[in-house]
């Protein structure tokens, strides 16, 4: 499995588990942040807790949070599921 | 063995907070540019201006739920009338008093997630809440704190974080070193308690915000004399 594949399922598991959405309601157009979001701030800064361990533990890349790059786009990575996997898969090796 | 990070670890009130907490149990890890002198418990040295720098000396803190506090009391000041102060020496007052405990409180902040609680306590200033001539540009870095405290507390409330800020008026540290004495003693006499705290006087307010008696409070300023 590619690691952009292995990056949408953990965070449709992680957005399930945080928010109590059963998978089968959840998908890659799930919003992260705004309109039609499942997570409040809380549910949000938990998963990006989660990301990251996972980024390094299973995947060897360094997610920071906060990093230019995740915020330089014109529209944020945090959008939805899929552009959070897009930016993951998108690092090098840490 | 719950941990404190304690920033101005070097000298004044961070010093003795950070005496203080070893002595009490605590593991202490004390950040400052430099220290003249190895104390008892862990440091490290960063500059809380430079992010690149406090997040070298943190990144191992950043997973660790032992971490139980913050004390954000790096600060630096320089008593002169704005139309006279360089414009370095503006940037470095900000950069030092309001972005250093800004980007502390983001770093470490991850462990209090981590740890689903923790306690940020920062310094602001009696300057502020008077207004004190000569003092444009600290005040304006204090008043952020101010500002960054009561809006970062609520930010941080649904992590089980509480956030606090203490104002000390004129305290015998090398902050005020140069300032003359009556100028002091006239700030100390606009204070609801008219003497100069020490900073024990401080410590004491530390202790009380990190124990179980801090527990509902958060985003609040606590004047040490009274303003």
């Amino acid at each position: 499995m590619k690691n952009r594949d292995v990056v949408v399922s953990f965070l449709v598991q992680e957005v399930s588990a945080i928010s109590g959405v059963p998978v089968d309601k959840l998908s890659e157009s799930t919003p992260l942040i705004g309109t039609g979001t499942v997570l409040n701030s809380r549910g949000l800064v938990e998963l990006l807790v989660a990301l990251e361990e996972f980024s390094e533990e299973k995947l060897q890349v360094h997610f920071d949070w906060t990093s230019d790059s995740a915020m330089s786009t014109n529209r944020s990575v945090y959008r939805n599921v899929a552009s959070l996997a897009d930016y993951i898969a998108s690092l090098g090796p840490s | 063995m719950d941990t404190v990070i304690v920033t101005g670890a070097s000298r004044g009130i961070g010093l003795h907070c950070a005496q203080q907490l070893h002595a009490e149990g605590y593991r202490v890890v004390g950040i400052a540019r430099r220290f003249d002198a190895k104390p008892a418990y862990e440091v490290r040295t960063a500059d809380v201006s430079d992010h690149s720098s406090l997040t070298a000396a943190l990144r191992d803190l950043e997973r660790d739920r032992s971490v139980y506090a913050l004390i954000n009391a790096a600060g630096i000041a320089s008593m002169n009338l704005l139309l006279t102060t360089p414009s370095q020496t503006i940037k470095r007052i900000v950069e030092t008093n309001l972005l250093g405990t800004i980007y502390t409180s983001q770093i470490v902040s991850h462990a209090f997630v981590r740890r689903g609680g923790g306690r940020i306590i920062n310094f602001s200033s009696i300057a502020v809440a008077l207004g004190l001539q000569g003092e444009s540009v600290y005040v304006a870095s204090k008043a952020g704190v101010e500002g960054f405290t009561r809006a970062f507390a609520r930010e941080m409330a649904p992590h089980g974080v509480i956030v606090n800020a203490i104002a000390p008026g004129p305290i015998d540290t090398n902050l005020i070193a140069n300032v003359p004495l009556e100028k002091l003693q006239a700030i100390v006499d606009r204070q609801v308690i008219p003497r100069k705290a020490s900073a024990e006087d401080v410590w004491q307010i530390v202790r009380m915000l990190l124990s179980p008696a801090g527990a509902m409070l958060s985003g609040q300023v606590f004047h040490v004399g009274g303003a």
